[in-house]
């Protein structure tokens, strides 16, 4: 297929893995979308296994690729693109992301204080969670009972963010197995 | 899993039992309701009085009833009835809700003050 005439532009590696990154965090994220939850505000947040093996692996401009298109995509897929909900995902996926570029660069710069996928998962569950509930409570339902509910969201995004960073760290080290033989084709 | 992980885990962890601490402890019983209609109080009762309330909402009238320091829905027109379900309220500050309805009751007095994170 040709390329528009005026366009030079061919996909590097980073385009790459961004494109297959996000297409497997998109397809989780809309699977997730289609599950019922029991409390409104709470699931597990599997996607964001994606960002910490994005981050782990290629960096920060890649996960933010990554974290980015999902939210972006995703939305238009599950048709709540610039709903409320939207807001609240973004806010969430932007808060969780500068918090775990925050902690990644701080691990790079100082060895004794660098995360494993488990700690920047939890870390960023738990920004990710505080930022939408921020924006739940000042934007959407400015109700002081609101508040009640926090420690709730806190302690389940605790524990979804413990869950998704446990996989992350299985993936990555599935991935690293799988390049170490490379007649079983890497990923 | 690094030592750090540990640490930060840790530290989370604690902050969720001190957000959980400054919201449920301190928390006393209220004595008065306050109704809220899309956000704008359209009504305070006190709550040792028995009352059996009819507000109208958005979608439709619903059923409020206070006694013995308490209040809470009992008749809704909303789908998931998740007002309802949510029972009486007795607590200052504690809140019940129907989005659907447009319709909210808070309890006020005791105290009513929140921690850090909410004020």
């Amino acid at each position: 297929m040709a390329l528009p005439a005026d366009s030079d532009y061919r996909p590097d590696a980073l385009d790459r893995r961004v494109a297959g990154l996000a297409a497997v965090a998109i397809a989780i994220h809309v699977l997730e979308a289609g599950f019922p939850s029991p409390v409104p505000g709470i699931k597990p947040g599997l996607a964001n296994v994606v960002t910490l093996v994005a981050l782990l692996r290629h960096g920060v401009a890649c996960a933010a690729w990554v974290a980015g298109l999902r939210v972006l995509v995703g939305s238009l897929l599950v048709g709540s693109f610039l709903t409320p909900t939207f807001w609240l995902s973004a806010t969430g996926a932007v808060s969780a992301f500068v918090v775990l570029a925050a902690a990644y660069a701080v691990g790079r710069a100082v060895p004794a204080l660098r995360l494993s996928a488990v700690g920047l998962s939890v870390l960023a569950a738990m920004a990710h969670m505080t930022g939408q509930f921020m924006v739940a409570w000042t934007v959407f339902l400015p109700h002081a009972g609101l508040t009640v509910l926090l420690p709730v969201l806190l302690a389940a995004a605790l524990v979804f963010g413990l869950a998704s960073g446990l996989v992350a760290l299985r993936v990555l080290d599935r991935m690293q197995r799988l390049e170490r033989a490379p007649e079983a084709g890497g990923y | 899993m690094t030592r750090a992980d540990v640490v930060v885990i840790l530290l989370l962890a604690v902050v969720v039992g001190w957000v959980a601490m400054a919201q449920w402890q301190g928390r006393s019983t209220a004595t008065a309701v306050a109704i809220y209609r899309g956000g704008e109080r359209i009504a305070v009762h006190d709550v040792q009085q028995r009352q059996r309330l009819t507000v109208e909402g958005r979608i439709g009238t619903a059923h409020i009833h206070i006694e013995d320091g308490r209040a809470r829905f009992v008749q809704s027109p909303c789908q998931r009835k998740v007002c309802i379900h949510m029972g009486w309220q007795q607590y200052g500050g504690a809140v019940a809700a129907c989005v659907p309805n447009g319709l909210s009751l808070q309890m006020l007095g005791g105290s009513t003050t929140f921690d850090g994170i909410a004020s």
